[in-house]
């Protein structure tokens, strides 16, 4: 083969220092798992009871809002506080949140840095958004809400984020790098995040009783993943689908 | 400087009521004396812990900054998830304390908050590390199965210009691929397609698909990625790195389309598409 001449502009310099910045925690935290305090009964296993529903808040979820969710009897649900942000509501008593990522830097192009100062609000993971019955956040604990400006820069990088194409989220400010190389360990990173994330959804939808059938709605923004349709799948609009579907919950209720 | 590993024969002991009074107080300078001297303690000796930790295993022992004062990892540790200074902005005490609801509600809370000083301890090596822009983009930064040496530029590859190489990696992906998949067994299958799908490994959809427990799903799907690397580089012995890296990332792309057509055709991945009923019309999902 021969040899592949280099088209190395500043978008490729630019995805090539956020990955270095990613890499280096992702590193130190690797390093640090490998070693736990001698004495201590562990870290690793769920712990707690989740509240019953409703007895933590009675806040309604509003766009902008941060909540903290509870560790569960699900695997994992008890290694790290996990944050979410309710992103917008979709439909009635269908919200979307996104969670909040452990590291300070971007993983890939579907993840956003907020600008948000407090550590565990620094990274957004669109990709990783979940569509659900609010009333799951009656399971979770209010936290706070981000500023007007920031709820609005929120709001604005999530809709680009599904709307715009995979090249050119990379090409904007505050997204991070693509995944592309199959011995990245981002892919690691997100099979983990992914995990930590369905385990504290399905547990709180177990215990708040929400009908299997209305489960979240979850896409993931990761680079170069391009799922095929099935045959029987239509291209629907978005939102038109759901509204059907919310329609048939509704029936089956 | 080096790190010290111990704390003194007491250090980091607690009692559940202290870890209470600095919940019902917020904020530790309300505490007694004596709670105070333990939780800091506690909180000091954890994190002293991980930077020896951190210095044993990045063999960095000699230029590590050394462990601040027990009181300025408290204060780590305490700052580290609060979102403002209000009761409301320190919800992560209730993660801790709901946490710790069990028999042994002291040790529920000393390894939650372990947990959370451990966090601490990567934000403050990372903040204390070496500047990011003054190292080299040609630095190693992880290792492959083969333990050859990654760099960012295997891990992002340049675009490809010109004809030539290009060319070359479409022409050559598709057979490489097909080795590939041909290679791949049913397990590391799934949990690539799992993965493009979105779908959990720990997910029941997931576990059912391919046969086994999920700790087996994610040993398959990191095999299933060495696998692609591996087989790319197998088949170009003589390409130097970069070509290989731009290879591998043209192969990767085309099994992971072999691997979407197979699970259409699989009546035990049924149940992947079915649990992602509905997510393929958001408009996040690549169409």
């Amino acid at each position: 083969m021969s040899r592949i001449l280099h088209k190395d502009d500043a978008d490729l310099r630019r995805q090539r220092r956020l990955l270095r910045n990613w890499l280096a925690e992702w590193r130190i935290e690797q390093i640090l798992r490998g070693g736990r305090p001698d004495g201590l009964p562990g870290e690793g296993p769920p712990y707690g009871k989740m509240p019953a529903p409703g007895a933590v808040c009675e806040i309604g979820p509003e766009p902008g809002q941060v909540w903290l969710l509870p560790p569960c009897d699900e695997a994992g649900t008890a290694e790290r506080p996990l944050y979410i942000c309710v992103v917008q509501h979709v439909a009635r008593g269908r919200t979307m949140i996104v969670p909040f990522g452990p590291f300070g830097s971007p993983a890939v192009s579907g993840e956003w840095k907020t600008g948000i100062t407090s550590k565990p609000l620094r990274v957004l993971c669109f990709w990783n958004a979940r569509e659900i019955d609010a009333s799951m956040l009656a399971l979770a604990w209010y936290s706070g809400r981000v500023s007007r400006h920031s709820c609005e820069k929120i709001a604005e990088s999530f809709l680009y984020a599904r709307k715009t194409s995979n090249t050119e989220v990379v090409q904007r400010g505050g997204f991070g790098p693509p995944l592309r190389h199959p011995l990245d360990p981002r892919h690691q990173y997100l099979a983990e995040e992914s995990e930590l994330f369905e385990a504290h959804v399905s547990s709180m939808r177990r215990v708040a009783g929400t009908d299997s059938t209305r489960t979240e709605v979850a896409y993931r923004y990761e680079p170069g993943i391009v799922p095929l349709r099935l045959a029987a799948e239509s291209r629907a609009e978005y939102g038109a689908r759901r509204r059907k579907s919310h329609g048939t919950d509704r029936r089956k209720r | 400087m080096e790190v010290p590993t111990c704390c003194g024969e007491n250090a980091g002991v607690t009692t559940i009521e202290s870890w209470l009074k600095w919940k019902e107080k917020c904020a530790l300078s309300l505490c007694p004396l004596e709670t105070q001297n333990e939780l800091m303690e506690f909180a000091g000796s954890r994190f002293t812990h991980y930077m020896h930790v951190y210095a044993t295993g990045a063999r960095k022992g000699g230029l590590l900054a050394g462990p601040p004062h027990a009181r300025d990892a408290w204060h780590l540790f305490e700052t580290h998830l609060q979102l403002h200074r209000t009761r409301e902005g320190k919800k992560y005490k209730e993660w801790l304390t709901t946490r710790a609801d069990k028999s042994d509600a002291r040790a529920g809370m000393e390894s939650g908050a372990t947990l959370i000083i451990r966090s601490a301890v990567r934000d403050y090596l990372h903040g204390e590390g070496p500047r990011r822009m003054t190292e080299s983009l040609d630095a190693g930064l992880c290792r492959d199965g083969d333990g050859n040496i990654l760099t960012l530029f295997d891990l992002l590859p340049a675009e490809q210009e010109g004809y030539s190489g290009q060319q070359e990696c479409d022409a050559l992906a598709p057979q490489i691929a097909d080795k590939v998949f041909a290679a791949l067994v049913h397990r590391e299958k799934v949990a690539l397609l799992a993965r493009q799908l979105d779908i959990a490994l720990s997910s029941p959809a997931a576990t059912e698909a391919a046969g086994c427990a999920k700790s087996m799903l994610s040993v398959a799907f990191m095999t299933g990625l060495e696998r692609v690397a591996e087989t790319a580089r197998a088949c170009c012995p003589g390409e130097d790195r970069e070509s290989l890296a731009a290879l591998a990332v043209s192969v990767f792309e085309v099994v992971r389309q072999r691997v979407m057509e197979w699970g259409r055709s699989e009546t035990c991945c049924l149940s992947l598409y079915m649990s992602r009923k509905g997510r393929s019309d958001m408009p996040g999902a690549r169409t």
